[in-house]
This record gives C-alpha cells, structure tokens and sequence, in this order.
C-alpha cells in the first residue's frame, strides 16, 4: 500500500513518460484502493464494538437478574447471549477481511485467516444453536413434523 | 496488440475487485440500517438474526465476485500455481458459509428436498 503522499502527487505528475491515462488510471486505483482500505477497518471496528458492547450487556444483564432467576439460568443465558454477540461480531469481522483480501492482493495468509474467521463463525453457530434448541440445525425439529 | 487485451483485462479485473468490495461496504451499510430501523418493529432477537443472515448473503455476493475475478487474472496474465490456489481456498470458502448458511436458514442441506 502506497502512502496518500504517493497518491497525491500520482494524480499530478511532475514527469511523466507520455502515457497520461495510465497515470491516471493508477492514481485513481491507488486512490479506490485506499479508501476501501479505510472502509474495511471501519467495518473490523464496528466489529470489534459489537463483541464487546455485546459482552457489556450480557454481563450487566448477569449481574441485574442474579437475584431473581438463580445462578443456573442466569449462567446459561450469559453464556447463550456472549455467544450471539461473538457470533454477530464476527460475522461483521467476515466482511471487513473479504474487503481486505480484495484491498491487499490476496495471499495463501490473508485467505487462511478467512477461511479460519468463517470456520469459527460457522462452529459458535452451530454449537449455539445446540444450545438453545436442544438440536444440531440439520436435524428435524421432531419426529412428527420433519422439515427435510 | 496482446498486450494491449491484457493491460485491459487487468483493469478489467481491478473493476470487478472494486466492484466486489463496494458490493460489500454498501451491502453492510444497507443491512446496518435495516437492523437499527426493525429492532423496534421486530424485537431485538429477531432483527440481529434477519441482520447476520443478511451479512452472510453480502459476504457471499463479495466472495462471488472476487472468485470471477481471480479467474480471469488466472487464465489470462497470471497463471501460476499460487493463484490457482488461491482460487481454490476463496471457492472453498464461498461454498463452505453458502451451505452452513443455508443449513441455518432452513434447518436442511442444500442437496436435501425440502418436504411440502
């Protein structure tokens, strides 16, 4: 990734070999370049907020209900309620590194870290969903009522 | 004259790139905003669940595009083995959140009929 300097004065070339429209073209490349840069860690922030604002709400809501519900179902909804605020940081997370992966020109690194993101989210689905439906999400809702 | 079909294929697939990512940003930024406005209608629980399936469809028009993509750049100016790789990792991916995605969204496999 080229500095916005590089950028800047790409746009306004001090010499040039003859060949404006690749000046120009490059420049404005570089320039998408860096706002989608800019963009994809916007978007890993929003992200990361998600994951902890969610871990501060479950954990005001722990403390809140301690008393009323008794340890046990306080304790498997805090645990159920970190896991949907992990599950939706991460999906967020997703996003920004496929931006990433295009900003950047992807590498066996960058796609392995994708591949990793997108396996966890697909594991905390999972096991989340066991955990508030008693059931793996491919299997039938119950004897009587099959959906596959 | 070949050179010059490549040179704009390169550019070709830097567009497609570009198109891909602000596919994405756009894609967040709508399903954002949706999610904010249903919390009310809705409930909380339900629109985060309609806002993260309408992520993994934005992440998966993304993917689709950077796969067309890294496609061209393989067969045209760039055929080496590490692209072709790639290109396998980033079809992996794609196919692999599709399926759990739609496992999640309607409780079969894709390649399961789904009952009356």
């Amino acid at each position: 990734m080229r500095s916005s300097v590089t950028i800047f004065s790409s746009r306004f070339p001090v010499s040039w070999h003859g060949n404006i429209s690749g000046i120009v073209k490059e420049g404005i490349t570089e320039q998408i370049l860096e706002y989608l840069h800019h963009a994809a860690e916007m978007i890993s922030l929003a992200g990361v907020a998600v994951i902890i604002g969610g871990f501060l709400l479950a954990t005001g809501r722990y403390l809140s209900e301690y008393r009323q519900l008794g340890p046990a179902v306080v304790f498997s909804q805090f645990k159920i309620r970190l896991g949907q605020a992990l599950m939706l940081g991460l999906e967020i997370l997703v996003v920004a590194d496929v931006i990433e992966t295009i900003t950047t020109t992807p590498t066996f690194q960058s796609l392995a870290l994708l591949a990793f993101l997108v396996t966890i989210r697909t594991i905390v689905s999972w096991t989340l969903f066991l955990e508030v439906e008693g059931r793996w999400p491919w299997q039938a809702r119950s004897k009587m009522a099959k959906p596959c | 004259m070949l050179e010059a079909v490549i040179d704009e294929l390169r550019l070709l697939t830097q567009a497609l790139e570009a198109t891909g990512a602000f596919a994405l940003i756009i894609g967040f930024v709508i399903a954002t905003s949706r999610c904010i406005l249903e919390i009310k209608p809705l409930g909380a629980t339900q629109a985060i669940e309609g806002y993260r399936q309408a992520i993994g469809r934005v992440v998966l028009i993304g993917l689709e595009i950077l796969v067309a993509a890294t496609i061209i750049k393989t067969v045209t100016f760039d055929p080496t083995i590490e692209n072709m790789g790639l290109l396998a990792l980033m079809v992996a991916i794609r196919t692999g959140l599709g399926w759990s995605m739609v496992l999640e969204m309607d409780g079969c496999w894709p390649w399961q009929k789904r009952s009356a």
